[in-house]
């Protein structure tokens, strides 16, 4: 069985699939894919929002968030994917022009 | 019984002497014409030039040599320079019916301490090599004119196996070896 | 370079590790000097420099980055290559299990020297005996032959998809690094057929550097994760390699024509003998001579090489200490602290608890750090068991259960 996640991505097994340890690779790996840890938006207490009026496009929070969770939109402008974010206040920290606010989660419910 | 079918020999020689290495070619010599196994034991220490060494040999023309240990009562011992027999643990295994081949220019005297059964040869080996040159920074090599000795002596091999084998260990520098070879084989001889 | 025919060469231990590694088709080489396995690496760079063997050597400072280089060598899907002994073995120990624990297999040659301090360098095979738990099967050679051989083996048995470990090869520093004697290397014809077959650019199939197909190796698992499990793993594909080990030596012998026992373990004269020593390393040759000469004197005798000490071959001992009534068990290794003292023997007695046999075994340490063993001192050995069988009585000198066979007395 655990031959063939050397052979292709769709057919690799995933953690939950092994049923007993006899089933288990040689070895523990884990290839590249999204959220590996699940959706750790729910992980979050505080949001940062970015506001477009501050914002002058310089990417620091981009390079900054240690999740990767920050990407760049067509309009030059940065987006954060809540179904990911930590809310580790990274990119708040780093922001140049203080344009991101980290906001109490309850305020969103 | 066993241990009969195989011939031991004992070299003593000191630090750059080169007896280890000696030990590996009467071995391997031994090997090329024809007998069943050969054995090279170096016993090596933290021995610097100078300091005494011992290594053996041991050779078998039909029996496997299985043993590592070293030759308590050899059948032949080279002795590389005329100091080590005043080392007690080196005169002590001069036993009875042992061959002794010595690297000396002149008789020496046991003072009757030895047994009648003991064979004495003398060949001048350090006189030789230094008369064809063979020697590192002026300190002769003895092993190549202890080995022709030996060939004449024990009669297990001759020239032309030492020629062959030290053409492959050697290679150009063959010919300055085997003409120490060749004057030892034909100068030793029985010290009466 | 090729070897087109069988060849017979003079040489000592150490160089007919090397030439296994030549003939095995090794590509990446690393190892770091150290006093008795120095002439090992000399060899290997000579044919790596020469063009003799179109291997990649790998200079590093020491012998943890020795093996750390190998790691990454090996996750890259080389066949690869090492020699190592005594203070050099520890000094590499994080890294020898991390190859372990990566499932690489890794193939390196032991002349095993006794452990500082005191200063030492001669053979005791305490250096190798402390990596015991590693997750490395541990094989022993008793002759500059077997060396060859051994290496050989050990790529086919490590490579093997159901094994998947790295091996050590251990013979006594001196002992036989240094002594020589005639050593047959195989032509290249025999040796594709026995050898399997290079790993191709896709490397193992379990771990693997490509960019194509990236991969993160190493991780972190929690206590509910499978660390647990892997370990198991380890435990079980190990146990399991006795029978790859048995089909492996089969399969040497009948293609080069060398027997080794069942790979596992080596007996000689064992039918009907009464006792019997069981040795690890070039002892274990050396009693055959013992067995030999006692058994022109009457003694019926045997003597057994114990050729793999991971895995344990615990049904092989099961089945002499059921034709045997005395079994001498001979460690050329201390492990200080342990029911006997020495490695061997305490996991010969272990192998035969619960199984309900009463043959005796007697635990003997011997030769440790170097100390000369004759054929007449084994042939004692094989005479203390005698007497322990005819009388059941225990020689009168041992500490703790066990005789320290050549302990010097001053008179």
């Amino acid at each position: 069985m655990w031959k063939i996640i050397a052979e292709s991505k769709d057919k690799r097994p995933k953690l939950q699939n092994y049923k007993n340890w006899n089933e288990l690779p040689p070895i523990p790996i884990s290839f590249p894919c999204y959220g590996s840890m699940g959706e750790t938006g729910d992980w979050r207490v505080f949001r940062p929002v970015i506001d477009k009026k501050k914002c002058t496009k310089c990417g620091f929070c981009w390079m900054y968030c240690p999740e990767g969770v920050i990407q760049k939109s067509e309009d030059g402008f940065f987006t954060i994917d809540y179904v990911y974010c930590k809310g580790c206040g990274i990119c708040a920290k780093e922001c140049p022009v203080k344009a991101i606010e980290m906001k109490r989660e309850s305020e969103f419910e | 019984m066993i241990e009969k079918k195989i011939i031991e020999i004992a070299f003593h020689g000191r630090g750059g002497q080169t007896a280890i290495t000696a030990s590996k070619l009467l071995a391997e010599m031994a090997y090329e014409c024809g007998f069943k196994d050969a054995i090279a034991i170096p016993i090596i220490g933290a021995e610097r030039r100078g300091a005494p060494i011992q290594a053996f040999s041991k050779i078998s023309r039909d029996a496997q040599i299985r043993s590592y240990c070293s030759v308590t009562d050899p059948d032949f011992m080279l002795i590389f320079d005329t100091t080590l027999l005043k080392i007690p643990r080196v005169f002590a295994t001069i036993k009875e019916g042992v061959i002794l081949i010595i690297n000396s220019n002149h008789k020496i005297d046991f003072n009757n301490n030895l047994q009648k059964s003991v064979k004495i040869y003398i060949v001048d080996a350090t006189g030789i090599s230094l008369k064809y040159g063979l020697a590192i920074e002026g300190f002769p090599i003895l092993n190549i004119p202890m080995l022709g000795a030996f060939a004449k002596i024990s009669g297990f091999y001759g020239l032309d196996i030492m020629e062959k084998v030290i053409k492959k260990k050697f290679g150009s520098r063959a010919e300055k070896n085997m003409k120490t070879a060749r004057d030892a084989f034909e100068t030793v001889k029985e010290m009466i | 370079m090729s070897q087109k025919e069988q060849e017979i060469k003079f040489i000592s231990g150490n160089v007919a590790a090397a030439y296994a590694a030549r003939s095995a088709k090794v590509q990446v080489i690393s190892a770091y000097p150290i006093t008795p396995q120095t002439t090992v690496v000399e060899k290997l760079s000579d044919f790596v420099d020469s063009g003799d063997m179109p291997a990649q050597y790998i200079k590093v400072e020491s012998e943890h980055s020795v093996m750390a280089a190998l790691v990454g060598a090996s996750i890259a899907g080389t066949r690869t290559f090492s020699a190592t002994a005594g203070q050099g073995l520890l000094y590499m120990s994080e890294m020898v299990h991390w190859a372990a624990g990566a499932r690489l297999p890794i193939v390196m040659t032991i002349a095993s020297r006794g452990i500082a301090p005191p200063w030492n360098i001669w053979a005791d095979f305490t250096d190798v005996i402390s990596q015991r738990d590693a997750g490395w099967l541990i094989s022993f050679a008793s002759s500059h032959q077997e060396i060859y051989d051994s290496v050989l083996m050990a790529y086919k048995i490590c490579e093997n998809e159901e094994v998947l470990l790295p091996m050590f090869i251990a013979y006594g520093g001196f002992v036989l690094s240094h002594t020589s004697k005639p050593v047959i290397i195989e032509p290249d014809d025999k040796l594709e057929k026995f050898l399997p077959p290079l790993p191709d650019e896709k490397g193992w199939p379990h771990i693997f550097i490509d960019p194509e197909r990236p991969m993160m190796h190493g991780n972190l698992i929690m206590p509910s994760g499978f660390y647990y499990e892997f370990r198991m793993k380890i435990h079980d594909e190990m146990m399991k390699s006795t029978h790859i080990i048995k089909q492996v030596a089969l399969e040497f012998e009948k293609i080069f024509g060398r027997s080794y026992g069942n790979g596992l373990i080596q007996e000689y004269k064992m039918d009907d003998a009464d006792v019997v020593l069981i040795n690890i390393g070039g002892l274990a040759l050396q009693a055959e001579q013992a067995v030999d000469e006692l058994r022109q004197e009457g003694y019926k005798v045997g003597s057994v090489k114990l050729r793999h000490f991971r895995p344990f071959p615990i049904d092989e001992i099961i089945n002499i200490a059921k034709r045997v009534d005395v079994i001498g068990v001979v460690d050329r290794d201390t492990a200080f602290g342990s029911p006997t003292g020495g490695a061997v023997s305490s996991e010969c007695k272990s192998a035969l608890h619960n199984t309900g046999i009463d043959t005796i075994i007697l635990p003997i340490i011997t030769g440790i750090g170097g100390r000369e063993v004759s054929v007449e001192q084994q042939k004692e050995e094989f005479k203390i068991l005698m007497k322990l069988k005819e009388t059941g009585e225990l020689p009168k000198d041992m500490i703790h259960g066990t005789l320290w066979d050549g302990v010097l007395e001053v008179k």
